[in-house]
């Protein structure tokens, strides 16, 4: 028999991110998410401070320095963070950055299929919070990963950004390369949701629109909107729900 | 009329007394010590054997470097990239795969993904094709549902899943060759072997006997070929036009591997074997060196197989070259264009690597995120 506090926690949803967490936030403060009645958490941190997030012990502590940014995002939640303490998590952002992945395969020459899953099971584990996710799930959490979206278009002045942005794969090579990190993940029991075609551009830069506000004036090219936000975790809660359901 | 008359002194221990003889002027006389057994290897110690190559061509480190060919250029091109040498990887992997898995799949060993290419038939083929003056085999082998490149049956661990993957995985490969060959600054190719196996009706050549790597040994289609110094020199001079018809500017450097023979259908014992056959590849080597103001013979071969150096930089195997051995042979190259051609002077690398992302887009959740932090959760 569960107890009070694990039968609360089994409806609930914890949203675990670097600074991407914010636009969820700002989304969820703006009634831009239906959370389905679910309770919904949050935990992380901003900058530097989230690479102070540590595994420890079978659960996720802050080091003392991380600790001011930690509090302002988790409010009244647990100060350590474990696969039980919530019903489900959700990493979003967190690091695992879809541009990299793409920019860097970009760069190297065509990967057989078995080249490419070695890789990119190399490329997940190469982040801290994948593994965080990966554990969890393991633990018999439900896990969603949603990676850090792709860069914003003509945030910066179109030169720079087709040279320092510029993913250079045909269509089918990405929806490989995502294909493969939702498989890999799937092995992990970590549901993978990337950013889906009608966000981005043909060169593979996330529309204009869901640019962060004031993003021309930060040349801020990372943020997105607290409407693609909403946008990605109402995909998540339709697949939580299904999920459920099934 | 001037006579000139050349003194040789010499001490004689014995009757305690230095003997004075004249010597008449000859080709021999005017020759650097380098040139006499005595001078520059008998009375040395063999570490101290130096200046065994005159280099025809600086080698520079905003040169492109390309290595392929045998095991050995394996060392070259890692010996290489540690001094800072601009060596061209044309067919990379992504930077996060580790090297592990570079190695396990073939990436980073030489300059494009063909493995190693043993025989000088075997680069005249790989070049045709990339250049398009020969149309790609037909012939793939398969095995318990995977599908190996005859030209490269190691290549993939395993296999390709499909007939497509691999035509694909090829296709990049023929890609890196052509922009390896056009972006070359110096293309080093190590000659390795003249013993290979071909297809007796299409004439094709093989990276090893088919049964040994994968496919599956034919004695009515396979046929044993041990490649004879013209046939050789043949082989290697068509590649090298070929190359040199894409790249005008492109100099040469050719080595013969070290190695021996892993072992040899030839019907003789592998020591002898491999006599022969590093014998054939040494001359062919320094005949197309000679022919050729740009191509040029680095004598690798010798530094590790030369009875002066009494075997020292083989493994207790006799076979493999041990590192202090590649250490060997890369400071002498390093020290024979310096004493030909000067230091090299400090100047820009050739850019090897993609322009990497901004720092913005890098890494801008780490520098772009406070004040999105605080606008939504401080309240």
């Amino acid at each position: 028999m569960p107890s009070q506090s694990e039968a609360a926690a089994s409806d609930s949803l914890c949203i675990y991110g670097d600074s991407h967490v914010a636009s969820v936030k700002l989304a969820w403060d703006q009634g831009l998410i239906d959370a389905q009645g679910r309770k919904v958490g949050f935990w992380g941190a901003a900058g530097p401070s989230f690479r102070g997030l540590r595994w420890k012990q079978g659960r996720i502590v802050a080091d003392a320095g991380a600790q001011a940014d930690l509090d302002l995002v988790r409010g009244d939640g647990p100060e350590t963070l474990g696969a039980k303490d919530f019903g489900a998590y959700l990493f979003y952002g967190a690091r695992l950055r879809l541009s990299e992945f793409l920019l860097e395969l970009s760069a190297a020459s065509y990967l057989s299929q078995a080249a490419l899953e070695a890789a990119t099971w190399e490329f997940m584990m190469s982040t801290r919070t994948y593994r965080f996710a990966r554990n969890f799930a393991k633990a018999g959490a439900p896990v969603w990963f949603v990676p850090t979206s792709l860069p914003t278009q003509g945030v910066f002045p179109p030169k720079e950004e087709a040279a320092k942005v510029g993913i250079d794969l045909a269509p089918q090579e990405v929806d490989r390369a995502f294909a493969m990190l939702r498989k890999l993940a799937a092995k992990d029991r970590v549901t993978m949701v990337i950013q889906p075609p009608e966000t981005l551009t043909d060169e593979f830069l996330t529309r204009r629109e869901f640019a962060v506000e004031n993003a021309d004036a930060a040349r801020d090219v990372v943020h997105k909107s607290p409407e693609f936000a909403a946008l990605m975790v109402a995909q998540v809660l339709d697949q939580m729900k299904n999920a459920k359901a099934a | 009329m001037a006579i000139s008359v050349r003194l040789q002194t010499r001490y004689d221990a014995a009757n305690n007394k230095v003997m004075v003889r004249p010597v008449a002027e000859n080709p021999y006389t005017s020759l650097g010590a380098e040139a006499f057994w005595r001078n520059a290897v008998g009375a040395l110690n063999p570490l101290q054997i130096s200046g065994l190559w005159a280099p025809k061509f600086q080698v520079t480190k905003q040169m492109k470097l390309v290595t392929a060919g045998s095991c050995f250029a394996q060392h070259f091109s890692r010996a290489l990239i540690a001094r800072g040498y601009p060596w061209l990887d044309a067919e990379p992997a992504p930077s996060f795969m580790s090297p592990d898995t570079r190695t396990k799949f073939n990436y980073g060993i030489f300059s494009f993904r063909t493995g190693n290419i043993y025989t000088a038939k075997m680069l005249r083929q790989w070049v045709e094709i990339a250049l398009d003056m020969r149309d790609e085999p037909d012939e793939i082998w398969q095995e318990g549902g995977r599908f190996f490149d005859p030209l490269r049956p190691a290549i993939e661990p395993g296999g390709f899943a499909s007939e497509d993957e691999l035509r694909t995985s090829r296709a990049a490969c023929l890609s890196a060759i052509r922009s390896a060959i056009r972006d070359a600054g110096v293309f080093v190719f190590t000659l390795g072997l003249t013993e290979s196996w071909a297809n007796s009706e299409t004439g094709l050549e093989y990276a090893s006997c088919p049964g040994t790597a994968a496919g599956t040994y034919d004695a009515n289609k396979h046929v044993f070929v041990n490649h004879r110094v013209d046939a050789i020199q043949a082989d290697l001079n068509a590649a090298l036009a070929a190359m040199k018809a894409e790249n005008p500017a492109l100099k040469v450097l050719l080595t013969v591997s070290p190695v021996p023979l892993t072992a040899s259908a030839s019907g003789n014992h592998v020591l002898t074997a491999t006599t022969y056959s590093k014998s054939v590849l040494r001359a062919v080597a320094g005949m197309t060196a000679d022919d050729s103001d740009w191509v040029d013979y680095f004598p690798s071969y010798e530094i590790i197989t030369a009875p002066a150096f009494r075997g020292m930089f083989y493994a207790p195997n006799q076979r493999n070259v041990v590192s202090q051995g590649v250490d060997f042979v890369m400071k002498n190259f390093f020290a024979d264009q310096e004493a030909v051609f000067g230091k090299l002077k400090k100047g820009k690398k050739a850019a090897e690597k993609p322009v990497p992302p901004p720092a913005a887009a890098q890494s801008g959740d780490d520098v772009i995120c406070e004040e999105e932090m605080l606008n939504a959760f401080a309240k």
